[in-house]
């Protein structure tokens, strides 16, 4: 399976999921082992009613939804409701997961859905957003061009989910899938219901988005 | 290479730069110089630099308190809310059940944190309850203090500064 | 029947004299929760414990931090900062009952009943902030602020 940034084209880092994604089995079947055949483990085990089971596949995977679900809502407190919606519908639809592709994935597509329709929704409740509250006189004090000194981390990270909330939901979703979640074209097709060809020019233009954006702190890494 | 416009080669070079090309479409890049090609090298080094950019930012952290949503996901599942899945905040129809469950959800986490203890003097919450739309809450007894823990409440981002 | 009333009197001095603790006082803090590493604030030492087992973060700071306008068995506003604060009211007599009242600015976000011992904490959680969370602390303290 070809994934988003071979090791070619940059650095694989720490909050990679890949390994969740991946629906071969490498070699020897071990449950310890491999990710994917444990997790069939589990979801096999927890079709039966083995509430234990659920609870490895919650501790695995909640994180890792809560994480891809934030950068699409851009807010900690939705993110971690989201993703615990995320769960409860897994769980009670986990029959309906018929295995044909790593649980992973078919989580994931709930969990993009259930941001997707959060956004959807959310569009027509504009007290929630951010750049409202602001109107209302709630002034964040972070500032939107890099401070002056040393690039810090926090501050750009901050920066980058601001920048991921100006993207249209879509684009977003194949970004944040993409480049932070490091899955495949063809995972994200699977997960979004959208073609190879949707997820290339999605990507495409979200990353000029953001690089429009994130200009000026793309130039402080730089210098 | 002269047949693509670049916006094509935009596209191709983005495909590339995430190892979504075949092994024919990759040959076909590589034979054609396309590596060398001002639009297609312009494209990578920006989502090079996109990239870097983005993994450097820090990751939200993932949530504290992984068994208390754990509860919660399980009186979900398991409680009065089979009907369907777990309500929005906003939504106001759902608040009742919410907070029936987000409250029988912070016993049974606060029951795990109280047992060791036994009974010390500690403050006991009788009643919270919040009428402000979208917030709900609940009553965690922790071993030397009882939480009140609210849910719905707008976040502030890093740096807000509170009068 | 003189002497009972100077007995009783007499009593009455005795037991006031011998309690040479201020009157019970509410104090609140508005701490700040982190995940990143970094020095908990001192203040927060004895509430570490269960901070960090209830919410998870590592690094605790105190935001602001107030006694209340007045005695716990009277009114009083906890106010470590202008935008969140806590009211309290006394319920009945003796037990520390109170009624609580958090809000955010003039908006009334939760409100309550609670039996609150001195020196036994209550955490009312605020937003999520940045990458951590705000938690008020109140606590009735055995001991008057400075002045009072």
């Amino acid at each position: 399976m070809r994934k988003c940034g071979t090791p070619a084209h940059g650095p694989q880092d720490l909050f990679s999921v890949k390994h969740l994604m991946s629906t071969s089995v490498k070699t020897a079947v071990d449950g310890d082992e491999n990710p994917a055949e444990r997790h069939r483990q589990w979801v096999t085990r927890a079709k039966t009613g083995e509430e234990e089971a659920f609870r490895m596949l919650f501790e695995e995977f909640f994180p890792k939804i809560y994480g891809m679900i934030f950068h699409m809502v851009g807010q900690v407190e939705t993110a971690e409701d989201l993703a615990q919606s995320t769960m409860v519908q897994a769980w009670r639809r986990l029959n309906q997961f018929d295995g044909r592709s790593a649980f992973g994935t078919w989580l994931y597509r709930i969990g993009v859905n259930t941001a997707l329709d959060h956004l959807r929704r959310r569009k027509n409740r504009p007290m929630e957003s951010l750049e409202v509250a602001a109107e209302a006189g709630i002034e964040p004090a972070v500032n939107p061009e890099p401070p002056g000194g040393a690039l810090d981390d926090r501050e750009l990270g901050a920066a980058i989910d601001r920048a991921l909330q100006k993207l249209t939901p879509e684009h977003r979703a194949v970004f944040v899938l993409g480049e932070i979640e490091e899955m495949a074209y063809e995972d994200i097709g699977r997960v979004l219901k959208v073609k190879r060809g949707t997820v290339m020019s999605r990507m495409h233009y979200a990353r000029r988005h953001l690089q429009r954006l994130l200009r000026p702190f793309y130039e402080r890494a730089q210098s | 290479m002269s047949e693509l416009n670049p916006n094509d080669r935009q596209l191709i070079a983005t495909e590339y730069f995430d190892g979504a090309l075949g092994p024919e479409e990759l040959a076909w890049f590589e034979e054609n110089g396309l590596a060398s090609d001002p639009v297609v090298k312009e494209t990578l080094e920006g989502a090079r630099g996109l990239r870097e950019l983005v993994r450097r930012g820090a990751r939200p952290e993932p949530p504290a308190a992984l068994a208390f949503y754990w509860e919660r996901v399980r009186a979900d599942v398991q409680g009065v809310g089979r009907a369907g899945a777990r309500p929005m905040r906003a939504s106001w129809r759902w608040a009742t059940p919410v907070r029936v469950l987000a409250t029988a959800a912070a016993v049974l986490v606060g029951i795990a944190l109280v047992l060791p203890r036994g009974g010390s003097m500690m403050s006991t919450v009788e009643r919270a309850e919040s009428r402000q739309p979208g917030l709900y809450t609940s009553v965690v007894p922790a071993r030397g203090a009882s939480v009140v823990w609210i849910t719905g409440l707008e976040y502030l981002p890093e740096g807000y500064v509170l009068r | 029947m003189r002497w009972l009333a100077v007995a009783w009197l007499g009593m009455a001095g005795l037991a006031a004299a011998g309690d040479t603790r201020a009157e019970p006082w509410p104090w609140g803090a508005l701490v700040l929760a982190r995940m990143d590493e970094g020095p908990n604030d001192p203040r927060l030492e004895k509430y570490l414990p269960d901070l960090k087992r209830v919410f998870g973060y590592r690094r605790y700071e105190i935001y602001g931090q107030a006694w209340g306008t007045g005695p716990a068995n009277a009114e009083s506003i906890v106010l470590p900062t202008k935008e969140f604060f806590v009211k309290l009211r006394p319920r009945g007599e003796g037990n520390r009952r109170l009624g609580f009242e958090f809000f955010r600015n003039e908006r009334l976000l939760v409100e309550g009943e609670a039996v609150m011992p001195v020196s036994a904490p209550l955490f009312i959680t605020g937003p999520e902030y940045g990458h951590g969370k705000l938690v008020m602390i109140v606590e009735i303290r055995d001991v008057a602020p400075k002045g009072r």
